[in-house]
This record gives C-alpha cells, sequence and structure tokens, in this order.
C-alpha cells in the first residue's frame, strides 16, 4: 500500500547511508595538484643525497684550500733554494771587505722578488765602493756607516719573504762588522803614526783592491745569473714532468633507472611496469691537478635515456589526449593505462568503457630524453702509480636537449609530441670510482663507473627519482 | 593502520597514506559532493578541491571531534564556496512561507531518483535543503554559512520542499499512468 510520508524523513533515510564511487582520475588530479603545492614547499631531499651534495662541497672546499697552499709553496720554495748558494757567495766576498754588507742586503730583495736585476745590483756595487774607500779612509765614519748597513739591511729583509734566514744572516753580518771594526783599528793607529803621506799610499792600494773586489764581485755575479737561470731551467724541466693538465675523451654506456614508485610521465602510470634502454653517452673531459691527492675536473658529454611504459593502450580519439604532462603534436589519439592501483578494476569505469575496451589497442609508450650534461667533479687519488686508482664526487648541470614521447605499437610509431614537465636545466650529484692504466708520459686509458642521482629533473609527478649509471671509458692526453 | 595513524601520517604529507585516507572515504564524500552539485563532473571537481583542502589543512585537525564530521565540514564548503564564486543564485523571492509538513506517497522511490531531484533543484534551495535536512544544520547556522538571513533559510527550504514534492509525484503519476495504461 501506498504510504504517505514525511517528504525530509524520505530524503533523510534514502541518504542515510548514500555513497559513490568516484571515477579514478580524481586521486590522479589530485595527487597531481598535491605534487604542484609541494614543489613550493622546501625540497625534502633524502638523507644519502645531502651526504652526497655535502661531501662535494667538502671536496671542492679542500680542493680550493689545496690549491691556494699549493701556489704559495710553489712561490716560497724557489726563493729559499735559490738563496742558499747566493749566501755562500756572500759570505765569500764580505770576508774580503766590509762593502759587501749593503749589497748583501740587496741581493736578498732580487731574491725576495725573483728578479734577475745585474745592471741595478751593479750600480750599487760601484756606489758602495765608493762609499767604502771613504770608509776605509777614516775609521771613525765606519760606526754610522756600519749601523746604516745594519739598518738597511734589516728593512730589506723585512721585505724579504724568509724572514727566519735573514736575521740569521743578519746576525752574522753584524759580527763580521765588528770583527772587521777591530781590524781596522790598529789600522788606525799605524797611520797616525806613519803620516799622511802612508795614509794615501792606503787608500791609493784600498782603491785598486776594491776595484779587483768589484771585478770578482761581477763574476760572482754573472756566476749566480747563470745558476739563477740554471735553477729555473731546473724548474721547467720539472714542470714538464709533472703536468698539470689531463684532456680525457671518453664514451660509456649509459642505464637509466627510475628508483621512485611513480612514472616520469603521468601519474596514471605509476602502476605500469617500465623497461629502460642503454644508450651511448659521449664526451670530453679537462682536468687539473691541484695537488698529488686531487684533481678537479669539467667537460661536456651528451647523455640520452630512453625508457619505454609498457601495458598501454590507444584508440583514435577525436578528444586531444588526456595526458597530464605531454603537449600534443596529434591529437587523435586516446590512451589509457591497462593498469589499475590496488589491482582491482574500478567497476564502474569499466563498465562504461566496456564497449570502448574493444577498440582500444594495446602498445608501449616511448619516451626519450637526453642532455647536455657539464660535470663539475673533484677525483681523490688513492693510487698514482702505472695503474692509478681514484675517487669521484661531483655534481652535474644538465640542460635538456632531446625530448619525445611516442606511441609504439607493434612496428607502427606515432609522435605523441614532448613531455613538458622535464625541466629544462637540472642537476645530478655523481659518486664514482676511476681507474686509469698509463701507456706512456702522455697516454693513458681509463675505466669509471660513475653513478648519477638526478635532482629535479621532472616537475608535476610523484615518486620519481631518475638515477643514471655508465661505465665511461676514454683516452686521457696529459699536458 | 589505525585512523590515527593514517592521519599522523597524512600531516607528514605521505603520499601513500594519503591516497588510503582518500580510498578510505572517497565513496561517502563523493556521495556527500553529489548532494551538493548540479551533476557528477561537478561534483567530482569539489571532491577533488575538498580532498586537496582537506590535505593541506589536515595539520590543522586536533584529534578532537570526528574526523569524518571534520572533512564532511571542508567537502561542504567547498561545494558553498564553489557557488558563492560562480555566483549562480537566482533572484530568490523573500516571501516567507510558513512550515508546513509536506508528506508524499513513498513507493520504490530510489536514490538515484531522489539524487536527481535534489541536483535539479535551484543552487540556493539545494544548500539550505541539504544543509537543514541531510545534514542537521539549524537554520542560524545556514544563514551564517550562506551570508542569509535565517527567513530567507526558511523560506528557501519550504520552496525547496515545495519543488521536490512536485517532482517526485509527478514521477509517480507518471509511472501510475504506465502502470495502468
Amino acid at each position: 500500500m501506498k504510504e504517505k510520508k514525511n517528504i525530509d524523513r524520505i530524503f533523510q533515510e534514502k541518504f542515510k547511508d548514500f555513497e559513490s564511487e568516484p571515477r579514478e582520475r580524481v586521486w590522479e588530479n589530485i595527487a597531481a595538484k598535491l605534487d604542484k603545492k609541494e614543489k613550493k614547499r622546501p625540497l625534502i631531499i633524502p638523507l644519502w643525497m645531502k651526504l652526497g651534495g655535502v661531501a662535494a662541497v667538502v671536496a671542492v672546499i679542500i680542493g680550493s684550500l689545496l690549491f691556494t697552499q699549493n701556489s704559495e709553496t710553489i712561490q716560497n720554495e724557489p726563493g729559499v733554494v735559490l738563496e742558499r748558494p747566493e749566501n755562500h757567495k756572500e759570505e765569500k766576498t764580505e770576508s774580503v771587505y766590509q762593502k759587501d754588507i749593503p749589497e748583501d742586503g740587496n741581493f736578498e730583495n732580487q731574491v725576495a722578488s725573483e728578479e734577475p736585476a745585474e745592471e741595478t745590483s751593479k750600480g750599487e756595487i760601484i756606489s758602495s765602493s765608493s762609499a767604502n774607500s771613504y770608509n776605509s779612509s777614516t775609521a771613525s765614519n765606519n760606526r754610522p756607516q756600519k749601523t746604516n748597513s745594519a739598518n738597511t739591511n734589516h728593512t730589506s729583509k723585512q721585505e724579504s719573504a724568509v724572514a727566519a734566514e735573514g736575521t740569521e744572516k743578519n746576525r752574522k753580518t753584524i759580527m763580521k762588522n765588528e770583527e772587521e771594526k777591530v781590524a781596522i783599528k790598529p789600522e788606525v793607529i799605524k797611520d797616525e803614526t806613519s803620516g799622511i803621506i802612508a795614509q794615501t799610499e792606503k787608500t791609493v792600494k784600498d782603491s785598486t783592491e776594491t776595484e779587483t773586489t768589484i771585478n770578482e764581485q761581477e763574476n760572482a755575479l754573472a756566476q749566480l745569473e747563470e745558476e739563477k737561470k740554471n735553477d729555473h731551467k731546473e724548474e721547467e724541466i720539472a714542470e714538464a714532468a709533472n703536468k698539470k693538465l689531463r684532456l680525457s675523451t671518453f664514451a660509456a654506456p649509459l642505464f637509466y633507472k627510475n628508483m621512485g614508485s611513480g612514472n616520469e610521465l603521468s601519474s596514471q602510470f605509476s602502476n605500469n611496469s617500465s623497461s629502460s634502454e642503454v644508450t651511448l653517452s659521449y664526451g670530453i673531459k679537462l682536468a687539473y691537478e691541484l695537488s698529488n691527492k686531487f684533481r678537479i675536473r669539467t667537460g661536456i658529454s651528451k647523455i640520452n635515456m630512453s625508457y619505454n611504459i609498457q601495458d598501454i593502450s590507444y584508440s583514435p580519439s577525436g578528444i586531444a589526449s588526456s595526458l597530464d604532462n605531454i603537449r600534443p603534436n596529434e591529437d587523435h589519439v586516446q590512451i589509457r593505462s591497462n593498469t589499475r592501483p590496488n589491482g582491482s578494476m574500478a567497476s564502474e569505469s569499466f563498465s562504461q568503457n566496456s564497449l570502448a575496451s574493444s577498440i582500444y589497442t594495446p602498445a608501449e609508450i616511448n619516451q626519450q630524453f637526453g642532455f647536455i650534461e657539464v660535470p663539475l667533479e673533484i677525483e681523490y687519488v688513492v693510487i698514482d702509480k702505472k695503474f692509478g686508482l681514484n675517487i669521484i664526487g661531483g655534481g652535474s648541470s644538465l640542460f635538456l636537449d632531446r625530448n619525445r614521447v611516442d606511441l609504439v605499437s607493434g612496428n607502427a610509431t606515432t609522435n605523441l609530441g614532448e613531455a613538458s614537465n622535464i625541466n629544462n636545466t637540472s642537476f645530478s650529484t655523481n659518486i664514482g670510482l676511476g681507474m686509469d692504466y698509463k701507456l706512456n708520459d702522455k697516454f693513458s686509458i681509463s675505466l669509471e663507473p660513475v653513478f648519477k642521482y638526478q635532482l629535479n629533473t621532472f616537475n608535476n609527478v610523484n615518486n620519481v627519482q631518475p638515477v643514471n649509471f655508465g661505465i665511461y671509458s676514454g683516452l686521457n692526453l696529459k699536458f | 593502520m589505525g585512523l590515527k595513524d593514517l592521519i599522523h601520517k597524512c600531516k607528514k604529507q605521505d603520499r601513500k597514506a594519503q591516497e588510503q585516507l582518500y580510498r578510505l572515504y572517497a565513496a561517502k564524500l563523493f556521495g556527500l559532493c553529489l548532494k551538493y552539485s548540479d551533476n557528477r563532473q561537478q561534483a567530482e571537481d569539489n571532491l577533488q578541491d575538498g580532498f586537496v583542502t582537506i590535505f593541506e589543512k589536515i595539520t590543522q585537525y586536533k584529534d578532537a571531534g570526528s574526523f569524518e564530521g571534520w572533512m564532511k565540514r571542508i567537502i561542504i564548503n567547498t561545494a558553498l564556496q564553489k557557488h558563492r564564486q560562480q555566483k549562480v543564485y537566482g533572484i530568490t523571492n523573500e516571501h516567507h512561507l510558513t512550515e508546513e509538513e509536506i508528506e508524499v506517497e513513498t513507493e520504490d522511490i530510489s536514490v538515484d531518483f531522489l539524487l536527481d531531484c535534489v541536483q535539479n533543484l535551484p543552487d540556493r534551495y539545494r544548500q539550505v535543503f541539504n544543509l537543514y535536512v541531510l545534514d542537521g544544520h539549524s537554520h542560524k547556522e545556514i544563514a551564517e554559512l550562506l551570508n542569509i538571513s535565517e527567513g530567507t533559510s526558511k523560506s528557501n527550504l519550504a520552496r525547496a520542499r515545495m519543488a521536490l514534492k512536485d517532482r517526485i509525484e509527478k514521477n509517480q503519476n507518471i509511472k501510475n499512468s504506465a502502470q495502468s495504461s
């Protein structure tokens, strides 16, 4: 029988447990929106990635520190080495006459600045020798002269880089000054007794002696110059033996893998299996030796990735392809994933499509993308013999230069367009092991398995962690 | 995994947990969306936007009160917000009808048909009817939610009831005539 009921009650009863299953794409849209929002939040970087980044930064800092220290020692070491022979020469000349003292100071200046200024030193020798003749004629003037020379010595030495040795020498010269002072004093007494004639004779003798010592000095200087030049040559030879730069060409089979559970192209393919193809990477690298232990290197290379998303079916359609991240070239194909999350077919949407499913053809989607890679890496040398071993760490900038999505069905390939969610510039952290074998002084061959974690290649998709692994083999030239 | 656990993980924006929560409540909340929308498409849009808001604001949920109730409020607000944005209100007659008991004959009325009736109501009538009859809000609450007077809320409700009754009776007449012929 018909019964009358309050309209509110009818609705309340009927809608009490009213539920309805939304279509699957609602969740996909939610996930996509959350992904976008997440992009704006600070990146949550996996721990090991952080460590990799930190390691790279530390490596760069250590490298740069070593580099600066190294350059300092390069400046210092030859200075110290060069000074020693001069000191010996200096002492010889000093033993003849006191006049050498100011020159000694000049020499050190020259050594410090590493300028082989022959002419100036000669000029100074002449001027100092004249001062000396004056010096020898009047013993009383000896004192101010001495202090002067000591002063100049002191200031010049302050300027010089090797302070410790300088003071040591200072002491030596002062000692000598005093010795000579003692030697001159009796002469003065003699001079007084023997008279003015004897003194003039002596000054003449002195001047001739100074002339000879000047000659001697010039000879010594010439010798020094030659030695300096020789030293320079030796250094050059040493440098030539220790080549700092290394140029390499390399090629590698590249294995690409997505470690995350998501799909690069669209979150709706997350449950589809995918297979990546081995591709070829090639390029050149330039390495600079920072120290015996560290090398820094950069270069340019080409990398390509290609992989297939399986279990796809497609059907010709008037509607534009509804995949999130594809900029379509041709919009007459409709694509769907054959797999459903949780393994269960969403019965509702499936029944709606049951008629349509017959016209869907199974296929695969092939996605290809390629980058120009510019790495900056540090090599830490573990073994450096005929066989070398080093650890490589660093990062790369990746510039997108290839981007293509194809639908592959049987033998037919249809270009779907390009992926819009690959960033034009992205980065990777790199870690690897380098092995090389030296063929001769110049050439070596190398083999480097390197693992690269791509940081921000894709946007708008979830749980995508692309990594690539390459075994780089190459030929290296040292120069 | 308990609901508390799930909420905790959702607060950390764990995508797997979010999906699990979604799958747990999607059907129920989609039913709610359907009631507040003109059609299925609009309901899906509301569900989608509502869930995004839920996941964004889940950190603000403090274990006080029913979590389902909290989510329902967000979903309803999302739906109401949409209509506020779309400015789809018809000119509502402010003439106040007195509340009266409206009764209709009930004989195998399907929920789908009732849903269709609700969805075909003018937006404002539908909102008031849903809020008052199906989701248990008072006229005062409705007035605040929709930014209307309580009187308008009451009159809208009465008009909604009338419209629904007409629709149901018309449908039954068609059925009856089909049976008798």
